[in-house]
């Protein structure tokens, strides 16, 4: 019950979106199938194929790079490998076209250097938007698939050896195919980011659907049309979920909960140097490079301007809204999750993948379907209390933290949702018999058994509700109260007048800030082992 | 008095197919042990769900201790039937210890009841030094004993064993028997178990019910299955039974093999089958004898002969294993039967 | 698990009481889309008159949508922002209530008006040629048209097309020439195979180090470049001095149709168009004042006088879906 109120709830912001095409936009659908539209479908989809290559191959490959074998820093590289979530995808896209770019450090030197001639290839491209968005959403893939790697891979791994494959082969063989529901579940997180994302490819100038949205609604003044072709989104999210599940057919990929360790293969030479240097290009690419843009902006600006207004003020609010909105979409996710396994249907799978895919939609069109049924319920608030109280009531939930924290439940829930699945997933059924069979219900079992086993998954949850929380623009700066300001809200106020020198400190504050449930959690798991 | 009654419980998992249990009845008093015993894909694991309560049944009712605890379109859920499971790969919980495991089903007792009732079933079970190992850090024995522990703190009405030993090493499984069957006696505990394994059945059960296809074949004294099975599945199941046909006569039944006095009465002429197991053959070697020596499986305590009679039907044969016929031996045929098992005629 | 939905609901319930206004105290409610510049105007209206500004930053069209769904019951009493074309469309969405008020209108230019008085400009941006003096001489410029020339052919930086400031350029050039005309004028840009880049600043970068030789972009942007870095090796050019003039776009505001503050709301208008508050603007945004009696500042100064398009800017809002229908067709990203 709880988990189908919660479903319908959240689903209703989408229900919104797809509403729009109550309203014909026909003569916008035209000009863009005459002018573009096979050009945007097209990018969308490369964009979401190459950034879900990108992270698989990243992703899992360095994952398996960290449980599998042993190299100089690997310890380090183990969690130092998830920073880069921390980075919102707009700053690590700006800092790199700062340093990339035809007029920044990097090319002028060549030029100096080479010639008028030298330089790189162009970073405002599709390829150049893949990368920047692989770079940052890659540790989604690892997470997952380096949890999946550590509980299956050492018996997997054992048996295909007995059967005569290398370590290699049975990495693609068994490894790959057994984190399969891990892996696919990083990807997707990725996937919808990717089309989600307006930041990055309007900074790179590379135009997709969800370009388009921005482009009808603000250029065109027709948030309709925007919301319709919004709405394609949702419907090509939901198309690849959708297809990665068919193709799964009737495979399972829960075995013998047999847990041995995967044997780490030590590595010297040359392997070993790959393994490092893979290691440590990727983490400076995505997260070295871009946070010493970052300092190096801040220290352009002078003590003064330094000193911002307000900052702990923003610190603060910006902790207790990501730690609210950690502790409540956790939890949804948690009794969507549950509910799911109690009773496993297709129905149900349906709907809780359904009611997840928010994550997938612009932070902005969520955030207008929020404010309509909000808006709504206030309206009819107004109308109760002027008719029971005989009071007349302003707007007690717009512009109230309460629309807020839906608005994020709505838009990350899929995060909170694929994590703690995934975590589920791995407790063996027999034991909510076990528990059962002891006479404890299964709302107590969930309590008793589940939560203390899932503990590294939940943190899990938590740790990405938060930081994407906290990277959060566009639903926050609109369903906001008086008052209340975020760190992303002070960065978009200062890029928004290309201001980056004055948006470094809060940028770096915001991967400060993500960073410490990182840590934290990387400090819990470390304690346990 | 009875504990648990199953009343013609049938369920089916897909349409069009058999029902995996199929109108079973069985009861089950105070203090006894039943054995469910039957080859994988028999239904007696899900005969044992459907009494734990994580299957419900399509027909039939379950009742225990007098109260019906499922029939179609009402049931109460597996927590409230007071049914404990020891489970085939015991589910532990790995988060906790021995202690916590134990403790886990005891949450209505306050902490020093509860605490004590932790020591005394880990002293039950003979793991009092245990108490504070997590289930990774105990051998297969171990956690099976914990399992069992955990599964009787909080007094069941009834225990259901799911192949309780299939996971432990052949040198262990018998001790273990032993101990699980003496700790299941001195708490007057009322079980069901599930097994594949005649021996198991045999050695523990008061009672033994076999299933095929879904089916209770029967359900009798362990000594009444052996000698007196009431389906030739039963017979075959349960000891390597061989098939004589046979013509019944006015001195009894005559086969092949020789004539054997019949204990019920079937109208003559009738044609029937015999019941023969190894234990009722024996044999000495003969160089005239018209049985040859075709085979020999060295057991141990005895040795099973497979034998070739003339016309080219084989029978078994055991023997002490100080006995020594090799393959090739001629060997004179001797059959004498205490019960003599007839079956009409299989088509 | 009790203990945390305890603390749930006690911070929910902590974020949900909004301070409520002191009671009693004049105040008056923004909501924003601009957000850089105006601090210290408000700080000065609030000196002057008492009255307490309160501000709620967001993004136009994100903006709009918030104060159309809180309805009568919003606490918005000034919609201020960036553009022409968003206070137009505000204005056609029935955001705005007319104002008249004879200060707003000896303030400022009727052509930085709205004709129907829902909206007022308060500061002034040209967008206007920037170029490279090392490669490219002053007399090779004349107007916007003209880079459309094949002389520009590699040598041109525009910003993109779904830049709102671009946007409303070629809305003015649709009231100005009509369609057809600033299709071609669209069309012989991208002859030239200009390079796109989605910021002016990144634009005048892009022109410093050699990239391009010529680019469009607002005023404001080389001129805080230029304070910070009077190197930059970027010069202006005022576009169609000779012909139309250079295209102007304004920030504005306007008052809400269900402010609860008008008369507050009205004050605040009329102040910022005042000489102090133009000044201000001018100083810290480095735009040019709306109220032509105010003073640009020094490093604006410097680039002289120049001929404004007098059209009114509403047109950019009145044409700005035809401009972006025209941009896609003609090939514009």
């Amino acid at each position: 019950m709880a988990a189908a109120a919660i479903a319908a709830t959240v689903a209703l912001p989408l229900v919104v979106v797809l509403a729009s095409w109550r309203h014909p936009a026909g003569d916008v659908w035209l000009h863009l199938w005459r002018t573009q539209l096979v050009e945007l479908v097209a990018n969308t989809l490369l964009l979401a194929g190459g950034v879900g290559v990108g992270t698989l191959v990243l992703g899992a490959g360095l994952a398996w790079l960290v449980v599998a074998y042993e190299f100089p820093g690997r310890r380090l590289f183990e969690w130092a490998l998830i920073l880069p979530l921390a980075m919102p995808a707009y700053v690590i896209g700006f800092a790199f076209l700062a340093l990339f770019d035809y007029a920044g450090p990097v090319q002028s030197t060549f030029r100096r250097l080479l010639g008028p001639g030298a330089g790189l290839p162009e970073l405002r491209s599709g390829a150049g938007v893949v990368a920047m968005m692989t770079l940052v959403f890659y540790p989604y893939v690892y997470v997952l698939a380096r949890v999946a790697f550590r509980e299956h891979g050492g018996p997997a791994l054992e048996v295909a050896r007995s059967l005569g494959h290398s370590p290699a082969r049975a990495f693609a063989a068994v490894i790959l195919p057994l984190a399969r529901p891990s892996l696919a579940a990083g990807v997707a997180l990725a996937m919808m980011e990717a089309l989600a994302d307006f930041g990055t490819v309007s900074t790179f100038g590379y135009r997709t659907l969800t370009e388009a949205v921005y482009r009808v609604w603000t250029g065109m003044f027709d948030r309709v049309a925007a919301t319709q072709i919004a709405s394609v989104l949702l419907a090509v999210a939901l198309g690849l979920l959708v297809l990665e599940r068919a193709l799964r057919g009737r495979r399972r990929f829960t075995g013998a909960e047999r847990r041995t360790a995967v044997p780490r293969v030590a590595l010297h030479g040359a392997p070993a140097a790959a393994a490092v240097a893979a290691c440590a290009v990727v983490l400076a690419l995505a997260f070295v490079l871009p946070v010493t843009e970052l300092v190096v902006w801040a220290l352009e600006l002078g003590p003064e301007e330094r000193a911002s207004r307000g900052f702990a003020g923003l610190v603060g609010s910006t902790f207790l809204l990501a730690g609210a909105s950690a502790v409540l979409v956790g939890i949804l996710a948690l009794v969507l999750a549950y509910a799911r396994r109690l009773r496993p249907s297709r129905t149900s799978a349906l709907a809780a993948q359904f009611s997840s895919m928010g994550y997938a939609l612009p932070g902005a069109v969520i955030a207008v379907g929020v404010l309509a049924p909000v808006a709504w319920l206030d309206g009819v608030l107004a109308t109760a209390a002027e008719w029971l109280l005989g009071e007349r009531l302003g707007l007690v939930l717009t512009g109230s933290a309460a629309a807020v924290l839906f608005a994020y439940a709505v838009r990350f829930l899929a995060v909170g949702y694929q994590t703690t699945e995934a975590a589920l997933a791995r407790i063996p059924p027999s034991l909510d018999e076990a528990a059962r069979s002891l006479g404890v219900t299964m709302r107590t079992a969930l309590r008793r058994v589940h939560v203390p086993l899932m503990r590294g998954g939940i943190l899990s949850a938590l740790t990405l509700i938060w930081v994407e929380t906290i990277k959060e623009l566009p639903a926050t700066l609109l369903l906001r109260p008086f008052g209340i300001k975020t760190l992303a809200i002070e960065v978009w106020e200062r890029t928004s007048e290309s201001l980056w020198a004055e948006a470094a400190l809060p940028a770096l504050a915001i991967v400060a800030v993500g960073l410490v449930p990182l840590l934290l959690v990387t400090r819990l798991e470390g304690g346990r082992r | 008095m009875t504990v648990l009654e199953v009343a013609g419980v049938t369920r089916r998992y897909r349409r069009n197919q058999p029902p995996a249990v199929d109108a079973v009845s069985l009861s089950v008093a105070r203090g006894e042990i039943l054995a469910l015993l039957g080859p994988s894909g028999s239904g007696k694991s899900t005969l044992l769900r459907l009494i734990a309560g994580f299957e419900l049944p399509d027909a039939g009712s379950v009742a225990i201790n007098g109260r019906v605890v499922a029939e179609p379109g009402f049931a109460v859920p597996p927590e409230r039937r007071g049914v404990g499971i020891v489970f085939q790969d015991y589910a532990l919980f790995p988060h906790l210890t021995v202690e916590g495991n134990v403790a886990f089903g005891l949450h209505a007792l306050d902490r020093r009841r509860r605490r004590e009732r932790v020591r005394s079933f880990l002293e039950l079970v003979g793991l009092p030094a245990l108490a504070r190992r997590y289930p990774h850090e105990l051998s297969g024995g171990q956690q099976q004993l914990v399992a069992l522990a955990r599964a009787l703190a909080p007094a069941p009405a009834v225990l259901l064993l799911d192949e309780p030993f299939s996971n432990l090493d052949a040198d262990l499984r018998g001790q273990m028997r032993e101990d699980v069957e003496k700790i299941l006696r001195e708490t007057e505990t009322t079980v069901i178990f599930v097994t594949h394994g005649q021996d198991e059945a045999f050695g523990i059960a008061d009672r033994v019910g076999v299933l095929a296809h879904g089916r209770l074949e029967q359900l009798d004294t362990p000594e009444t299955i052996y000698h007196r099975p009431a389906t030739p599945f039963v017979a075959e199941f349960v000891g390597d039974a061989r098939f004589v046909p046979g013509v019944v006569r006015a001195g009894g039944v005559v086969t092949d093999v020789g004539t054997f006095a019949l204990d019920g009465d079937a109208p003559a002429g009738a044609e029937v089958d015999v019941m023969i197991r190894p234990d009722d053959v024996t044999f000495v070697p003969a160089a005239d004898g018209a049985a040859v020596v075709v085979h020999r499986d060295f057991r141990g305590t005895e040795t099973l002969y497979c034998l070739s009679l003339p016309g080219g039907r084989r029978l078994y044969a055991s023997q002490p294993s100080w006995a020594t016929a090799v393959v090739g031996d001629r060997v004179r045929v001797e059959i004498r039967l205490e019960h003599v098992v007839t079956f009409p005629r299989r088509p | 698990m009790p203990v945390v939905v305890a603390c749930l609901l006690a911070v929910l319930a902590g974020l949900v009481a909004r301070p409520a206004p002191a009671s009693g105290a004049e105040e008056v409610v923004i909501y924003s889309s601009r957000h850089y510049g105006h601090e210290a105007a408000f700080e000065a209206f609030t000196r002057a008159t008492g009255i307490e500004i309160r501000l709620l930053n967001g993004e136009a069209g994100q903006i709009f949508e918030r104060l159309k769904a809180e309805g009568s019951k919003t606490p918005a009493d000034v919609l201020l922002t960036v553009d022409a074309g968003n206070l137009w469309n505000a204005a056609r969405a029935g955001l705005l209530a007319p104002v008249r008020s004879a200060e707003l209108e000896r303030n400022i230019p009727a052509h930085l008006r709205d004709p129907e008085h829902r909206w007022v400009g308060l500061t002034l941006r040209a967008r206007t040629i920037v170029y490279n003096p090392k490669r490219v001489a002053p007399a090779e410029l004349s107007t916007y048209e003209a880079l459309g020339d094949p002389k520009w052919k590699g040598r041109l930086c525009l910003r993109t097309s779904s830049n709102i400031y671009n946007q409303s350029m070629l809305a003015a050039f649709i009231r100005r020439h009509g369609e057809p005309r600033t299709e071609a004028i669209v069309r012989g840009w991208m002859a030239n195979r200009p390079t796109l880049i989605n910021g002016d600043t990144k634009i005048i970068e892009a022109i410093g180090a050699g990239q391009c030789d010529v680019g469009i972009v607002n005023s404001y942007y080389l001129a805080r470049m230029l304070k910070k870095d009077p190197a930059t090796p970027v010069a202006l050019f005022w576009a169609n001095q000779q012909t139309t003039g250079t295209h102007v776009n304004v920030s504005g505001a306007g008052v809400t149709a269900h402010a609860k503050n008008r008369a507050n709301a009205i004050r605040l208008l009329e102040f910022l168009s005042g000489l102090d508050a133009q000044q201000m603007f001018a100083d810290t945004s480095l735009e040019f004042p709306a109220n032509p009696r105010a003073e640009p500042s020094a490093v604006v100064k410097a680039w002289g006088p120049f001929k404004q398009d007098e059209l009114n800017v509403a047109a950019a809002g009145e044409f700005q879906a035809a401009a972006t229908r025209l941009a896609d067709r003609a090939g514009y990203k």
